[in-house]
């Protein structure tokens, strides 16, 4: 019976001419699109401050905000800005409350990291909304527009 | 009757597993980000892209007619989970797997490798059977 059934199915594909592949193309093309479609849609409903970026020459206009370093311990460590904190996900836990700690209510907060290419000032940004702080900036260009800024270069635009 | 049980298990396993990435998708990322093998951008797209296939291949391994398909992607996904596991070893990183988000204790590189590896035998052995 089963080789019965086997046999019609090589008949079948032979006389369209095809090849009795083990794997559908179009299955594992499914596969590979479905996720894709609803990982898209995910970034469109997952919230995103990205509007509330602000300009080198804005954030450096704030004489009470409070600076976030959001890049790793290593490039912390090497230099940061004057007064920055550092807060990003690899440490969430230990730093949040030292964050707390610094930050007055309707404080400010300006987050940067490396360049205007990296996201995890972003992912600090999203976690800080979560936990209630306000207001919350992302500075365009990151560390490297405060490295221009510094020695008197035209900012990224 | 076990076959049912053990494909029942698999596809939760990976059900959850995409979940749980979903409900934090920064801490997914940071994990990706942790293992220093792509940049902030792809990492990104990996984090949203991720969770979404472990979710549409555990489906698609309680149906009939996805099921090699969807088998030969999850030994294919574990295999690439391992390779960056052994990569970040090697490198002496300090990170976590980040398979199941913050929900489940890490296992450690060995542990991880171990678990990945009878997945991949689970997997391979359902795929057998109609």
């Amino acid at each position: 019976m089963e080789g019965g059934r086997s046999g019609a199915r090589v008949t079948h594909n032979l006389s369209h001419g095809q090849v009795n592949a083990p794997y559908s193309l179009r299955r594992i093309a499914i596969l590979v699109i479905a996720p894709a479609c609803l990982a898209t849609l995910t970034s469109l409903i997952v919230s995103k401050p990205d509007g509330r970026k602000i300009s080198i020459e804005d954030a450096l206009g704030y004489s009470n905000a409070l600076w976030i370093d959001a890049r790793s311990a290593e490039d912390f460590e090497k230099n940061h800005h004057e007064g920055a904190i550092h807060l990003n996900l690899s440490n969430w836990d230990r730093q949040l409350p030292e964050f707390l700690a610094q930050w007055e209510l309707d404080q400010a907060v300006i987050i940067y990291c490396g360049s205007d290419d990296c996201q995890s000032s972003l992912q600090v940004a999203i976690r800080l909304q979560e936990a209630g702080v306000s207001p919350l900036h992302i500075l365009h260009g990151g560390w490297e527009a405060l490295q221009r800024i510094k020695a008197n270069k035209t900012p990224l635009p | 009757m076990i076959i049912l049980l053990l494909r029942l298990v698999l596809s939760g396993v990976f059900i959850y597993a995409g979940i749980i990435k979903l409900l934090d998708l920064p801490q997914f990322e940071q994990n990706i980000l942790n293992y220093q093998l792509l940049a902030e951008t792809p990492s990104y797209l990996l984090s949203l892209y991720l969770p979404w296939l472990e979710i549409t291949l555990s489906i698609c391994l309680k149906t009939r007619s996805y099921r090699r398909e969807a088998s030969l992607f999850l030994v294919g996904l574990l295999t690439v989970f391992s390779l960056g596991l052994i990569s970040a070893w090697v490198r002496g990183l300090n990170v976590e797997c980040g398979c199941f988000g913050e929900s489940l204790p890490d296992f450690g590189y060995a542990g991880s490798m171990i678990r990945n590896l009878a997945f991949s035998l689970m997997v391979i052995y359902l795929a057998r059977f109609k």
